[in-house]
């Protein structure tokens, strides 16, 4: 399963696509135009992801299209939108197949977030909720290689301690220890990371192991075996991020949890 | 858009093996049980844990039982230092968890909880369990979820259990670590007392002492220098009245662990001797009369002692520079009768001079004085003023007294009887606020006489800034018995003026008797 997740960046690679940094646009749909974007959006230009884990023949760069992303995470305002609209992902009619019992928890009932809460990121949302919402808005949920792109802190192959690992690795908490705008493009951008770790479309993709107490081998991706696989063994940030994503399942709804949606530039 | 739903149709297709995965474990081990021989399993209970540095007493069941195990996870800002807090990850409150105590042959149910309000995944692995990652991959939950699984204790021992989510040594380093257990059928030698220690190391961001609120800093981590190595998980957590009290005579277990996760120790105790060693906490006492016990990291070593004669002892990670700068230190209180035939305590002191050289540190002290009276004066001297210690310099000085002071001067300021001078109603400490703050300034060295006691041995310059000069005497001049105006850090500035110059005219006149 986990191998036809990650079929479409494999498949890049086997026709050759695979680039080096500097050349990344080669054989990557070049970016149109930023002017596509709408407001409270963020241009991210075509580039390269280096995946944190190494596959079978080594370090791999992946192409990644150029993308809109929203500067925001979606808050508890834009969700209850979603949810007057689409009633069937209120917390009272969801299937239990699609959220777990602790789904919209901080929520009174199906249409009441607390007053409070209502411009900040919404949480509680499973995988499912977040990309219904993210295609009901005319996009998607990012790829990891996406999200990583924008959000990883640093890019997977940086040395610690030089300027590209600055924001990552040091702060306090786990989220800002581990988030941070990555590529230098966005430096300049309204791109804001909330307090909350962020769902991706493939979030159990890259490495998970075996969950249901059956051994996937040595070099299970939570355990001792990362820092053999991974780029960098030295980018805590990182593993605290492939970590946790890897503890996730589909229908979770988790309190520091939440989600942003892309566009792919048109 | 095309990969969006290919995604969903993946995950979809995860949810029902996952769901059906977990086997019921007492069942399936159960299962193997007769064919593996093992002990019959009787009845259930819930496990026996005990908070640090106290040890669950020892199990009489004569048969194996299933133990019912609860262990919570939780992210928590605690106190690391004086003045010093840091987000600490814990096996419930504290760092080390509970010990926990179980029986060889025992099945242990353990459910592993991540509190909705942590914000990473977690897992537990117990080095006494056998089986892929000791239960790390079975645990390994998100933030509001909880898993079980079911262990056997096939093994007797000492043994860690920790976290061992990506990135391991972060976990570790943030306090995920304790000690399990397994006891041997037959039990262990009786003991009068046992306590349990483990070391552990903290990557602050800031330097060690540095106040305020620290996080883990990545790249002390991987270069494996830590700012803080301590016992229990804090710096004095087992010092002043939280040291070990044990009687003379009394036998005594200490349960040792080593979390590091990156320096082994060399656990030892300064004036006393180890009876019986079970080398990285095996079941075999394999060396008597040990002075010094490795601990390894990810390891753990038993130690049985008697302590002979009463008196304040202190215990230490021998790498000593670990013990005096970064926390590696507790106390032990021994009561009883004293001993004499054992240790004499100090019999006599007398003058020793076979006429060498004037050391350094004497000929400042000296020079001041005379340089006092030349030099003008810049503020009126500190025993003129009636000031009255404010509060806030008071509780200041009594996180630096706590941090640089206690090692030798003690908790209560009382010293130690023939090495270290009391401070608690001390005349010496009192009778002159401008020679307490040189002491501080430059350090002290050779004979003093105190409360009528002669002492003669060496204290270091510290070299702390004049506000933290200014504080600790306060702290020490208004307690332990002492009452005493305050000292100001422009006291304090105003004596180091005073001895730059005097040590600029030392050295000018140095210099001349080399030449002559």
């Amino acid at each position: 399963m986990r191998l036809l997740i990650a079929a479409p960046a494999l498949l890049l690679g086997a026709m050759g696509l695979v680039a080096e940094a500097g050349t990344a646009n080669q054989g990557v749909r070049a970016c149109k135009s930023a002017s596509a974007c709408r407001t409270r959006e963020v241009f991210v230009p075509a580039g390269v992801y280096v995946p944190f884990f190494k596959s079978g023949s080594g370090i791999k760069a992946v192409p990644v299209e150029p993308i809109c992303l929203s500067e925001t995470a979606v808050t508890h305002e834009e969700f209850l939108g979603f949810v007057r609209d689409h009633p069937n992902w209120r917390k009272s009619r969801i299937k239990k197949l699609f959220a777990e019992g602790s789904y919209l928890a901080d929520w009174q009932d199906d249409l009441t977030p607390r007053p409070e809460t209502l411009s900040q990121p919404v949480t509680f949302v499973s995988w499912f909720a977040a990309g219904a919402y993210c295609e009901a808005a005319g996009g998607r949920l990012p790829t990891v290689a996406e999200w990583e792109r924008f959000a990883g802190g640093s890019t997977p192959t940086s040395k610690p301690g030089t300027a590209a690992d600055r924001g990552a690795g040091q702060g306090a908490t786990p989220f800002a220890f581990a988030m941070g705008r990555s590529a230098p493009e966005l430096a300049n951008t309204a791109l804001a990371f909330p307090g909350v770790w962020e769902w991706t479309a493939n979030f159990n993709s890259a490495m998970v192991s075996g969950r249901i107490g059956t051994s996937e081998g040595a070099d299970s991706s939570q355990f001792c075996g990362d820092g053999i696989r991974a780029v960098d063994p030295s980018n805590y940030g990182a593993f605290l991020r492939y970590s946790f994503r890897s503890s996730l399942r589909a229908n979770f709804a988790l309190k520091n949890l939440g989600f942003r949606c892309v566009r792919e530039a048109p | 858009m095309k990969h969006f739903v290919f995604f969903a149709v993946a995950a979809l297709g995860c949810v029902a093996p996952v769901q059906a995965g977990y086997p019921d474990a007492s069942a399936s081990l159960g299962a193997t049980r007769a064919s593996a021989g093992l002990e019959e399993i009787r009845g259930e209970e819930r496990a026996v844990v005990t908070s640090a540095p106290h040890v669950p007493p020892p199990i009489t069941r004569r048969h194996a039982t299933k133990v019912l195990l609860d262990v919570e996870v939780k992210e928590h800002t605690k106190t690391l230092a004086d003045g010093v807090t840091y987000t600490y990850w814990t096996f419930g409150d504290d760092a080390p968890g509970q010990f926990i105590r179980v029986r060889e042959g025992d099945l242990v149910q353990t459910k592993f909880s991540n509190h909705p309000d942590n914000t990473v995944a977690h897992n537990i692995d117990f080095h006494s369990a056998t089986g892929p990652g000791g239960g790390g991959e079975a645990s390994f939950v998100a933030p509001g979820h909880s898993a079980t699984f079911t262990w056997r204790a096939m093994r007797a021992g000492l043994y860690l259990y920790h976290c061992v989510a990506a990135p391991a040594g972060m976990h570790l380093a943030n306090g995920m670590y304790g000690l399990i257990l397994v006891e041997p059928k037959q039990g262990l030698p009786k003991v009068d007392k046992e306590f349990f220690i483990v070391q552990g190391e903290f990557y602050t961001n800031g330097a060690y002492g540095e106040r305020g609120d620290q996080h883990f800093d990545m790249s002390k981590a991987v270069r494996e220098q830590p700012e803080y190595v301590v016992f229990n998980g804090r710096v004095g957590a087992l010092m002043g009245e939280n040291a070990l009290r044990m009687n003379v005579g009394e036998s005594v277990r200490l349960y040792l662990g080593n979390a590091g996760p990156a320096l082994m120790s060399s656990f030892h105790i300064v004036g006393e001797i180890f009876d019986d060693v079970y080398s990285e906490g095996g079941t075999k006492v394999n060396q008597n009369n040990v002075q010094t016990t490795v601990v390894p990291v990810g390891g753990s070593a038993m130690v049985d002692l008697v302590m002979d004669v009463p008196g304040a002892y202190q215990f230490v990670d021998h790498s000593m520079f670990r013990a005096f700068n970064k926390g590696a230190m507790g106390a032990i209180e021994v009561d009883g009768p004293l001993r004499p035939e054992l240790f004499s305590g100090r019999q006599s002191e007398e003058i020793f001079n076979p006429g060498t050289r004037l050391q350094r540190v004497a000929a400042v002290t000296t020079s001041v004085s005379p340089a006092t009276s030349a030099a003008p004066v810049p503020a009126p001297a500190p025993q003129a003023k009636a000031s009255t210690a404010d509060s806030a310099a008071v509780e200041h000085g009594k996180e630096v007294y706590a941090k640089i002071c206690t090692t030798c001067h003690q908790p209560d300021g009382r010293g130690m009887a023939g090495v270290f001078p009391p401070l608690a109603q001390s005349d010496y400490l009192m009778h002159d606020s401008e020679r307490a703050i040189r002491v501080l300034l430059e350090g002290l060295q050779g004979p003093i006489t105190v409360n009528g006691q002669t002492f003669n041995g060496v204290m270091p310059n510290f070299s702390l800034t004049d506000k933290e000069i200014a504080s600790v005497l306060s702290y020490v001049r208004t307690n332990f018995g002492n009452a005493g105006p305050a000292v100001t850090p422009s006291d304090v500035q105003r004596v180091r003026a005073l001895l730059a110059k005097a040590e600029s005219g030392a050295k000018d006149r140095s210099t001349a008797s080399d030449r002559r």
